[in-house]
């Protein structure tokens, strides 16, 4: 076990006992994200398991993935106020669900990467986030931008699931011309850790009388 | 540079040049957000201050209508029943008895004493009269009224070249010296109250002094409290027609009030 990946699961321990102290305080959005990062958790710990045991952790993604993409569907059909979005999310997470299930038998199977639905994934975040950011806009929110946890999450979200997007183009690129994707795991951990950085302050500002969320 | 190493740079420079994208946009998101925020508190203070000066401008409507009621009643009726009552004292048979026909000619003064004051203080009350008169005319009178009663000394001076000021600023600059001289008859305990009017060519400057006991102006002070009904209902009331409203005390020196209004030649009616 590296340090590195020791630091990203200290690191995930730690949002997640963050979480469970504030989680009466917290929004439906952030108790969703709290019960995420648990199921991260879990999910990093089974992946080292496999690949200790089979060399391959990629089966648990293909149920991680999906648990992944309904998590932050929900915490965006609880943060996005339009019912047009929010009828979109849920039709979203039906169709996600489907194409996972024929990803897994028909394109990429259980011992190989899920990165058809990992890009999807990315896709439907980049999206909601943009929503967000324009429901932001016109929101009649005292608190400051800064203060703001939703603010934070958004930022967290769009940028991370940006670059995890070009990551996987790119390591795609570099797998297919046979070079090393060393350098490129190594930006994804560290991408992952200011990632879950940016949440944790998300969680630890987030205050249930502070930000009014339509549930 | 062989293609491969190029593709490879332009993965990167595409990929920075998206990241960075996103920072400026999530950049200029913030700077939109709070200039939006600013915009929406300066919105909602404007409409809070126009609701509130709708609120006061209805108020004193009310106030202003109410007077007038009062001033009409006291002209209709009870200055008719004085009337007729000083009537019937003069149609009186001469009386023999000496210390009755004292009273009664004491009666018809005191009766004509009471319409007088009555038809003084209908005037003061009386809206319309007090846009006719003018203010620097009903300021006058009302000094008048407070040097004919003989507690104090009533001073009133004009300098400059006077002018009429819009009716509806006029009534509320009258209200508002009314009330200071109310305060000063009331609580000054003075010997002297001063008027002075300046007409400056862009502003109006009011200013109403005494040489009482003055008032201890800080908040904590439990004179001052009694005093801030009245004192908030001029400042509200200078506020409502932009003037500024200043009031200055010195314990056993007295207090000087001064109102300053800007003129504003467009809505304001010319030079007399």
């Amino acid at each position: 076990m590296t340090i590195r990946f020791l630091l990203y699961l200290i690191l995930l321990v730690y949002l997640l006992v963050l979480g469970l102290i504030r989680f009466k305080k917290l929004t439906l959005p952030f108790q969703i994200l709290t019960v995420l990062i648990a199921c991260t958790l879990v999910s990093e710990i089974i992946s080292r398991v496999l690949i200790n045991v089979f060399k391959n952790s990629s089966p648990v993604y293909h149920v991680f993935n999906i648990v992944n993409f309904t998590g932050y569907a929900l915490i965006y059909y609880f943060l996005l106020q339009s019912r047009l979005s929010r009828k979109i999310i849920l039709l979203l997470i039906a169709g996600a669900v489907c194409f996972s299930v024929f990803n897994t038998i028909f394109l990429q199977s259980l011992w190989s990467f899920p990165s058809n639905f990992l890009l999807i994934l990315c896709f439907l975040n980049i999206y909601c986030a943009l929503l967000l950011f324009r429901q932001m806009l016109h929101d009649d929110e005292e608190i400051d931008i800064l203060r703001q946890s939703v603010f934070w999450f958004n930022c967290a979200v769009l940028l991370f699931y940006t670059a995890i997007f070009l990551n996987w183009s790119f390591y795609n690129y570099l797998v297919r011309n046979k070079f090393n994707t060393k350098t490129i795991s190594t930006i994804m951990y560290y991408l992952n850790i200011a990632y879950y950085i940016v949440v944790g302050i998300s969680i630890h500002i987030n205050n249930r009388k502070a930000v009014p969320v339509k549930q | 540079m062989n293609s491969s190493s190029g593709e490879i740079y332009f993965f990167i420079v595409v990929g920075n040049a998206i990241l960075i994208g996103l920072i400026g946009f999530i950049l200029y998101f913030v700077f939109q957000y709070r200039r939006r925020k600013a915009e929406s508190i300066r919105e909602s203070q404007r409409l809070e201050e126009k609701f509130r000066q709708t609120l006061l401008q209805t108020q004193l409507e009310i106030q202003e209508q109410t007077l007038k009621t009062i001033s009409q009643e006291i002209h209709d009726n009870i200055g008719q029943a004085l009337t007729l009552a000083k009537l019937n004292l003069n149609t009186m048979l001469p009386v023999v008895d000496e210390q009755l026909q004292q009273k009664i000619l004491n009666s018809k003064e005191l009766v004509s004493k009471a319409i007088g004051d009555l038809r003084d203080l209908s005037h003061s009350l009386d809206t319309d009269y007090v846009q006719e008169m003018g203010l620097q005319r009903a300021i006058e009178y009302e000094m008048e009224m407070i040097q004919k009663a003989g507690t104090m000394k009533a001073i009133f001076q004009v300098q400059g070249s006077p002018y009429r000021l819009n009716k509806q600023k006029e009534l509320i600059l009258f209200r508002i010296v009314q009330e200071a001289f109310n305060n000063i008859i009331k609580h000054a305990d003075a010997k002297t109250l001063k008027a002075v009017m300046t007409y400056f060519p862009d502003a109006l400057k009011l200013e109403v002094s005494d040489d009482g006991k003055g008032v201890d102006l800080s908040p904590l002070n439990e004179t001052a409290a009694n005093f801030g009904l009245g004192i908030r209902n001029m400042h509200k009331r200078a506020q409502l027609i932009g003037a500024e409203f200043n009031m200055n005390s010195t314990l056993q020196a007295g207090t000087t009030i001064t109102i300053f209004l800007p003129v504003e030649t467009n809505t304001d009616d010319p030079k007399q």
